[in-house]
């Protein structure tokens, strides 16, 4: 592979075309609340007929790429994610829209995006066959462990009383267990409902529980979001770029995130929705300063935002490697290889090298041609939030409607929906984080697989858990995690104690 | 009174929503069509058109031969060439069918096995039918959400299902409200198993006998790896298992990618495969093959490599594809669908797919008839074995 080379094949005036078009297809369905990047990927099949492989790869690489950061910016506007990774980013981000920060929100959005992709890009074109080696290794138990390390981020979603949290994200994973037991096939929850052996996917369920709920918050107490007038977005400088402060407060946080989300996407199935909310939890594990969480801290915003960038061009390497999927878009690019019969896979890189160099070169120039046109954008994307309430929210419905649907063609899906948007109705009146709810929605397969296949593949023996390297390490990160607040807590206390009364900010 | 009036507003939205999930699960109840009696499988689809199932399908392979010798033109790109339009001359057509497009429901998402053969076979049988087919992906729970759905859909024909052998397994299960092999009209099966046990190509077992014998003196302490829920995989290792008189520890994983990486990574010993979805590893050295796992050596990758029927052991089942309907589509519709299928699956564009995919090697083709009586025979078998080994579903009483 390379890499030079695809950059070449990329910037050829038709590929790039094709990826400018992909990129800005990408900005709307994934700013568009209740669309997300699936929807839009699935709906470019069929046209990858005319295009050829490699023409239609680019593009959908920049559809992905661009859904990726997008999907956030739904997030951050509306509290209306597309997608996992939004739900991750609308923790910092809507707060930030309210307080009338939305530009430095969506400018940072993009920005840290950008650095994420291609961050992603250069470390897979570097050293992607080591961590793919690694990568590799992971069995059922060492999914077990990363899903419980993902678990410790609950606590890092909290508004306010730890309890709620943990009850929002046990009712998650109890909502992932809805289904046919993915090993022993046994029906469990669906109440005689047939279609709803299929489970509760996390789409439709996060279009209810943010777009959907949002709506009815907005109807019961009578008020729009945003609130944004004309005379606001003016305000906005014409191309919001971001400032050099807040470039110097987050780039340690990008770098950090980037990493993680690009180990994390590589590992096939868990992909980048994973990815954002590490990325997150870890930033506010870490961080000393845990109380500006939630509230609109620009960290909370980049962190997700590095990650998940970093994690779509993660994915690409299970999938260009062995034809491993990493998840649904990726999916979907693995069937429109096959369609165009080439088979992604070890032989790749020796059959059709020119692909795989196309792909390494689109997803960089994806990223580039994302933080352009999105910067360039930023006051029209502002614009949205200056739609009168009754018609936007008319709009939403619509378009969750249809990007529910789309997805897998299930009616069931719909109901799903809107008994989401219901329950994230009375979870916001309650302040119950949903965003918890949705981290254990997609971590409960994750880790009951792993759990259930780890205990298989070791023989009924749990020391399996506690004694590889890689599971050693991963609960140790997750061990540390849990306790590195108590550790502040007792630091502070100690520093009150012999220094001058600091306020209290950890319970 | 603004807010009132939003809210007047926006419920008139909801409404329209609910009203519009209603009708995706409603679902018509259409007037199912006149039954005809006795499902006579040759007679009763050409006694319109004069001749029987057995001369259709004659003149379809010989249109076929004549594609084949290139005395017909051909173009799978074209609307309509020489060789559909004698097609659609020799197969007699019900009365107005089909008078518009026919949706497939596919139980698995896009670009997965099931999404191929439905749209490969669906090429040429859409130009033969002079109507659009719609491919509706509907995944979830081992194609049974497709299934269920069809079956709350028309009986008028205009529906039909792509099915698996996970739906046999299902119903030997008595997991479903209804029965698939009771309740579903087939119509063609079209691919047979390609399963081959893999291991990887530092493995300790050189032949499958190795791994048989090491089985049957260390009960589970082989891994297989094979398809996720209650599938296909698992009741042949169940069927190995007893005629070693001891047990494999079955691994499964949903997805292809945690298969192949579990065994690659040494977390599973056996990877029990189809040989389309992993020949690259193979050509690539990193996986070999031990034995084919049903009754057919491919010549292709390793004629020395044995069948696990050649060694006489017992095949209870294996991983098809198929077609089917609702029951109560009329006789003459299915014997018409399957005619197309038919000569659909003879045709260039879906030859290449099946070569790709080396499935031309397991042929699988059976009649309706012969579809049923193979799913009847596959469902009382893996009943058996499933009470036999008491396999938990976990169903409640």
């Amino acid at each position: 592979m390379d890499f030079l080379t695809g950059i070449g094949s990329v910037l050829e005036p038709m590929h790039l075309l094709l990826l400018v078009g992909g990129v800005i297809i990408g900005l709307i369905f994934g700013t568009i609340p209740g669309l997300s990047g699936i929807t839009a990927v699935a709906l470019l099949v069929p046209f990858s007929y005319v295009l050829g492989a490699e023409a239609a790869i680019i593009m959908m690489i920049g559809v992905y790429v661009a859904t990726s950061t997008a999907g956030s910016l739904a997030g951050s506007l509306f509290n209306m994610p597309g997608d996992v990774m939004g739900a991750a980013t609308a923790r910092d981000g809507y707060p930030l829209t309210l307080q009338g920060q939305a530009g430095r929100a969506i400018s940072m959005d993009i920005t840290a995006s950008a650095v994420g992709g291609l961050i992603g890009t250069l470390l897979l074109v570097m050293i992607a066959p080591q961590f793919l080696r690694i990568a590799l290794r992971f069995g059922p138990p060492e999914f077990f462990a990363l899903a419980i390390l993902g678990m410790t981020s609950v606590a890092s979603l909290a508004m306010g009383s730890l309890v709620k949290a943990l009850l929002a994200g046990t009712f998650g994973l109890l909502m992932a267990t809805v289904g046919l037991d993915p090993v022993s096939g046994a029906v469990r929850f669906v109440f005689g409902v047939q279609p709803l052996q299929g489970g509760i996917d996390f789409i439709p369920a996060i279009i209810g529980f943010f777009a959907v709920a949002e709506i009815f918050h907005a109807l019961y107490y009578g008020t729009g979001s945003g609130g944004y007038t004309k005379e606001d977005i003016k305000k906005v400088p014409r191309f919001a770029l971001p400032s050099l402060a807040d470039l110097k407060w987050t780039w340690k946080t990008m770098i950090r995130a980037s990493l993680i989300g690009n180990f994390i996407g590589m590992l096939p199935g868990a992909g980048s929705t994973v990815a954002a909310f590490l990325g997150y939890g870890t930033e506010v594990q870490i961080s000393k300063d845990k109380s500006k969480f939630g509230k609109g801290e620009i960290r909370g915003v980049v962190a997700p935002e590095s990650a998940n960038n970093a994690a779509a061009a993660g994915s690409m390497v299970p999938l260009l490697t062995l034809g491993i999927p990493g998840g649904a878009v990726t999916a979907i690019m693995l069937g429109v290889f096959i369609l165009n019969g080439l088979r992604p896979g070890p032989l790749l890189f020796r059959d059709a090298p020119e692909i795989a160099s196309s792909v390494f070169g689109a997803l960089f120039m994806a990223s580039v041609v994302v933080l352009i046109t999105g910067l360039l954008l930023v006051r029209v994307l502002l614009r949205l939030l200056t739609i009168p309430f009754e018609i936007f929210s008319t709009m939403v419905l619509v378009f969750a409607v249809i990007g529910t649907f789309a997805i897998f063609n299930r009616p069931i899906d719909l109901w799903i929906m809107l008994v989401c948007g219901v329950l994230g109705f009375f979870a916001k009146q309650y302040e119950f984080p949903v965003s918890a709810l949705v981290l254990g929605l997609v971590l409960g397969d994750i880790a009951e697989i792993g759990l259930v296949n780890g205990l298989n593949v070791t023989r009924g023996s749990w020391s399996v858990f506690f004694t590889r390297p890689f599971t050693t390490g991963t609960m140790g990160i997750a061990f540390v995690l849990l306790l590195l607040p108590v550790f502040f807590a007792i630091r502070r206390k100690r520093n009150a104690e012999t220094d001058e009364p600091v306020s209290e900010q950890l319970i | 009174m603004r807010i009132r009036s939003k809210a007047l507003r926006s419920a008139a939205v909801m409404i329209s929503i609910f009203a519009l999930v209603a009708c995706g699960t409603d679902g018509d109840n259409g007037e199912a069509a006149p039954e005809t009696e006795e499902g006579g499988e040759t007679e009763e689809g050409g006694e319109t058109d004069g001749g029987s199932q057995a001369d259709v399908l004659a003149a379809i392979d010989e249109i076929v031969a004549q594609v084949e010798a290139g005395e017909l033109a051909y173009d799978p790109g074209s609307g309509e060439d020489e060789a559909i339009a004698a097609l659609r001359e020799a197969i007699p057509q019900p009365e107005g069918y089909p008078g518009r497009p026919i949706e497939i429901l596919i139980g698995f998402g896009e670009g997965g096995g099931s999404d191929n053969y439905t749209r490969n076979v669906g090429r040429d049988a859409e130009r033969i039918l002079g109507q659009r087919i719609i491919y509706n992906n509907m995944p979830g729970a081992s194609g049974e959400v497709a299934l269920g759905h069809m079956f709350t859909q028309g009986t008028d024909g205009y529906t039909i299902a792509s099915s698996i052998t996970n739906q046999v397994i299902n119903d030997a299960l008595g997991i479903q409200p209804y029965s698939f092999v009771d309740d579903v009209a087939f119509i063609i099966r079209q691919q047979g198993p390609t399963e081959i046990y893999w291991v990887p190509t530092d493995s300790e077992f050189e032949t499958f006998q190795d791994m048989l014998d090491y089985a049957a003196e260390n009960p589970d302490q082989v891994r297989v790896s094979g398809s996720g829920i209650g599938s296909d995989d698992e009741f042949r290792l169940l069927a190995l298992g007893k005629e070693i008189d001891s047990s494999f520890g079955f691994v499964p994983f949903d997805g292809v990618g945690g298969r192949i990486s579990a065994l690659l990574a040494g977390d599973i010993d056996v990877l029990h495969e189809t040989a389309g979805t992993v020949m690259d590893l193979y050509e690539d050295g990193q996986i070999r093959p031990l034995a084919y796992g049903g009754d057919i050596v491919f010549e292709d990758i390793d004629p020395d490599i044995p069948s696990v029927a050649d060694l006489g052991y017992p095949v209870p089942t294996g991983r098809w594809r198929g077609m089917v309907a609702p029951k109560e589509v009329p006789q003459e519709i299915i014997d018409y669908l399957h005619n197309v299928f038919y000569a659909s699956a003879q045709l260039p564009a879906y030859k290449e797919y099946e070569v790709e995919f080396l499935q031309h090697v397991a042929g699988g083709y059976l009649n309706s008839a012969d579809f049923e009586a193979e799913s009847r025979r596959e469902r009382d078998e893996i009943a058996a074995l499933a009470e036999e080994f008491g396999y938990d579903t976990g169903q409640l009483q």
